[in-house]
């Protein structure tokens, strides 16, 4: 039974990279429109900005409050906002704003394109002579991709400013003091992990959902099991990348002495 | 002419259709029924070929319907297809659902000649221009369904398949309806599926009738033929549909 699972997700797997391969063919074939994009990134991602900002700042404060704790012991405090800072930018900030954007642009992306699925509109075009990968799908990974990185970039901006506020707020500590030494401890591959981590969840959070989407059968019930399998399977594909993208830079700055 | 032959299709152990044949000339009108679930909506899509047959096949003026792309578009072209659900694209207005076919097989060359086929049609089918630069979000779900007739009407296809086009209309639009398909298939000489639960509508133009049950052609012939038919379902059909 579980060798079963475990055959269907590495069939899964195969599949989604077909799906992603043709899209990608189509992209660089014929473009897509940016008006649709446009369109799209509003619908999808204009709308998740508020919850970004929110989570954004407490996530920051939440590791401020934490390491404080460490901190504090060794009395280390003035490292706090160095420390912060970079630990959020590079881990956890991309892996919990990206846990947020999968539920809010990646169920509303999976469940758009399995209504469309599923009350025929996909089949309909395709009756008309319109490819609904290249009409209905490209232009919703695209805006999905992009929505989903500059709503993470936003988001880790934030935790800097909410690690900031809530320090001097609840920890009493100067907010000059606090950020004195963030730029000394963060460095340029901090930064670069977090934006590569944040392009790849984009990415990851687009080509899931719209995969998701876009297979839907069996009516309105469908959809509610495509929602909920394929928020899933981002959660558990942003950890596994997320994990292999440190490991990697580990490894790069360990060879190459960088990063 | 269209040509359905053996046709088989199951989902998982479930055989849904099981060597269904049948033909469709040009100006004919084809009534399919049977019991909500037998697989309906499933042989429509087979024949176009949204859903791909286990065995048997399809052929259309001549072209057997595979799943290559580009045999299926030029299928497509020719022969329409009206879904159960309306299937309008959300996200589009009125017009430019209407001209959606015209963009994808290329029928027609200037947005002024698209604009005009999209009135043009719209008024075929007894509606309002007014409805043009409204959303489907905004129109009832009769109105959204004849709209899609009105979509697949503008290709001047050779071939249409409805799927249940009246059901939930009231009476009059029924009528409308019905009078549009028999005009269809005389005038334009189209040749037309229907699925439907109208069983007065079926017995009064159908030039055949075929009654599927259990995924089988349980019946096949004229509407004359179908009320003297002793095949248990159509007695059962026609008895509940008070046609005697
Ligand atoms: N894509 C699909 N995957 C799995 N099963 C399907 C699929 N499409 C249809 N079915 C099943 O096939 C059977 C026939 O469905 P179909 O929609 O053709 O019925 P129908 O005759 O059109 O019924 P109705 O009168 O309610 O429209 C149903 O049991 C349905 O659940
Ligand atoms: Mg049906």
């Amino acid at each position: 039974m579980s060798s079963n699972y475990f055959v269907a997700g590495i069939q899964e797997i195969g599949q989604v990279a077909i799906f992603f391969t043709r899209l990608t063919g189509i992209f660089f074939r014929k473009g897509v429109r940016i008006r649709d994009i446009v369109h799209q990134m509003f619908e999808a991602g204009v709308r998740s900005v508020p919850i970004t900002v929110t989570s954004g700042l407490f996530v920051g404060a939440i590791m401020a409050i934490q390491i404080n704790e460490q901190l504090k012991d060794f009395g280390a405090q003035s490292f706090l906002g160095g420390l912060t800072t970079s630990v959020t930018i590079r881990d956890v900030g991309p892996v919990l704003i990206g846990f947020l954007l999968s539920g809010k642009v990646g169920a509303y992306t999976i469940a758009e394109l399995g209504t469309m699925k599923v009350t025929d509109q996909v089949a309909a075009l395709e009756c008309l002579g319109i490819d609904a990968l290249e009409f209905i799908v490209l232009p919703r990974l695209v805006a999905v991709f992009i929505s989903s990185f500059l709503l993470l970039v936003v988001g880790l901006t934030l935790t800097v400013f909410g690690g900031a506020y809530f320090s001097m707020l609840a920890l009493q500590i100067n907010v000059q003091n606090y950020m004195n030494n963030v730029p000394q401890l963060i460095t340029t591959a901090s930064i670069v992990v977090g934006v590569v981590k944040s392009l790849l969840f984009g990415m990851l959070i687009g080509v899931i959902s719209c995969y998701k989407g876009y297979t839907t059968v069996g009516g309105a019930e469908g959809v509610g099991k495509s929602v909920k399998n394929g928020s899933v399977l981002i959660l558990v594909w942003i950890v596994i990348l997320d994990f292999g993208i440190s490991t990697l830079s580990r490894l790069i700055q360990e060879i190459f002495g960088v990063l | 002419m269209i040509e359905i032959r053996e046709l088989s299709k199951s989902f998982g152990t479930r055989k849904v259709l099981d060597k269904v044949s049948f033909e469709v000339g040009a100006s004919e009108v084809v009534f399919v029924l049977g019991k909500s679930g037998v697989g309906k909506s499933v042989l429509l899509k087979n024949i176009v070929g949204i859903l791909e047959p286990d065995s048997g096949s399809v052929r259309i003026e001549s072209k057997t319907v595979t799943s290559d792309r580009a045999v299926l578009k030029e299928i497509r072209k020719t022969c329409g297809m009206v879904f159960q659900f309306p299937a309008l694209i959300d996200s589009l207005s009125v017009k430019e659902n209407l001209k959606l076919g015209l963009r994808g097989h290329q029928t027609l060359d200037s947005e002024a000649s698209m604009n005009e086929k999209a009135i043009s049609t719209l008024k075929l089918c007894g509606l309002p221009e007014s409805l043009l630069e409204k959303f489907p979000a905004d129109l009832s779900f009769t109105m959204q369904k004849r709209v899609s007739v009105a979509r697949a009407l503008a290709l001047d296809p050779k071939f249409l398949l409805f799927d249940e086009p009246t059901t939930g209309l009231d009476p009059v639009l029924t009528a409308q309806t019905n009078e549009l398909i028999r005009h269809l298939a005389k005038v334009s000489r189209v040749g037309i599926i229907v699925v439907s639960h109208d069983m007065t509508s079926a017995i009064h133009f159908a030039h055949k009738i075929i009654l599927l049950e259990e995924g089988r052609v349980a019946f096949s012939g004229g509407g004359e033929e179908f009320r003297k038919s002793k095949v248990p379902l159509a007695v059962s059909f026609l008895k509940e549909a008070h046609v005697f």
